[in-house]
């Protein structure tokens, strides 16, 4: 892998934020790279999701998943979904912030746009989640921008950190 | 001009005789994250479980809690870890060698972040047979400023095992 370069990052501010959305993104690098620090404003030991659209994009998205839950272990395809992590559920609340990352392949050639997606929560209050899969957006579109939000709109919570990165070839 | 993200802050590699732990200490509070990279020989007897911990700031109290997802001869497994004195980064219940090699990705996000738990992902994987992910929570608000590898009380880290720590911008 080539080295790595920080384009953006965004923390939430005090009173939460429903979505983070890098625009513009530089062209000129081979992959991209984002990582997540989170949290929701949904009910404190509730679960929640993440969801990460590409341009603006609201269909296409299939993950070949594997998953656990509840000390479960499990695979599962999610085709013609409406976002990345669109169907997986990872805790988030009082206290305690997800970690995930999403990686982009060759995001500025002219094919389907591939990626790898892993998030996580470990807690002693709720479920515990891990997931983790690669999928493709069936779009060819260079990627331009990349929006974050949470299902039915909650808010990410202060001090959430999503920080984007540039993987050069060298 | 833009500028490479990677530090590298300490590498430690295990000379002379095996150890049963290895700490990074004062390590900066200057990074976005953390990122570990071992490369370990462990020693152990041929039948038993074996296991070693991540523990932080030198806390041993049952402030950790994991859980896993590993696959092993065409089978997967999942397991909730309990509270307890640190976090399983290696934890093989089916080791049928003395000794086999075992490295591991582990990511620290936010790690000075005192408004939150700490959590970290481990990706590891042994040479005796099993891989698998890992995610993890500290129950603890406070910036991490050391961090341990602390083997089982019968095994050890082998010499030339190596942990290496890099700093995320």
């Amino acid at each position: 892998m080539g080295s790595l370069y920080p384009i953006e990052t965004v923390t939430v501010g005090s009173g939460g934020q429903a979505t983070i959305t890098f625009s513009n993104i530089p062209q000129t690098y081979a992959h991209l790279l984002v990582r997540i620090s989170s949290q929701s404003e949904r009910t404190a030991g509730t679960a929640n999701s993440i969801q990460v659209k590409i341009n603006s994009i609201t269909s296409g998205y299939s993950d070949l998943a594997l998953y656990s839950s509840n000390a479960t272990a499990s695979g599962f395809i999610d085709s013609g979904a409406g976002a990345i992590f669109d169907s997986m559920v990872i805790a988030q609340f009082y206290s305690n912030y997800a970690p995930s990352e999403i990686m982009f392949l060759n995001y500025t050639n002219s094919q389907n746009k591939t990626y790898s997606a892993e998030s996580a929560a470990a807690s002693d209050v709720v479920t515990q989640y891990y997931y983790w899969a690669v999928g493709t957006l069936s779009n060819t579109a260079a990627i331009t921008s990349i929006t974050l939000s949470q299902w039915s709109s909650f808010d990410f919570s202060q001090h959430t950190k999503v920080t984007l990165y540039g993987i050069s070839n060298s | 001009m833009p500028i490479a993200t990677y530090d590298l802050i300490s590498s430690q590699t295990v000379t002379g005789s095996s150890a049963a732990s290895i700490t990074f200490s004062n390590i900066p509070q200057t990074y976005t994250d953390l990122i570990l990279f071992t490369m370990e020989s462990q020693s152990g007897q041929s039948g038993n479980a074996r296991s070693s911990d991540l523990k932080f700031n030198g806390d041993t109290a049952s402030n950790y809690i994991a859980t896993e997802i590993t696959g092993r001869s065409g089978a997967t497994r999942s397991t909730d870890v309990g509270l307890r004195g640190g976090i399983y980064y290696c934890y093989y219940t089916y080791s049928n060698v003395n000794s086999f090699n075992h490295s591991a990705r582990i990511d620290i996000l936010s790690y000075t972040n005192t408004n939150f738990y700490k959590t970290i992902l481990v990706r590891a994987g042994m040479d005796a047979g099993e891989a698998g992910a890992l995610v993890g929570t500290w129950k603890s608000t406070a910036a991490i400023t050391s961090i341990t590898f602390q083997m089982d009380n019968v095994s050890n880290f082998n010499i030339g095992s190596t942990f290496t720590l890099y700093g995320v911008k």
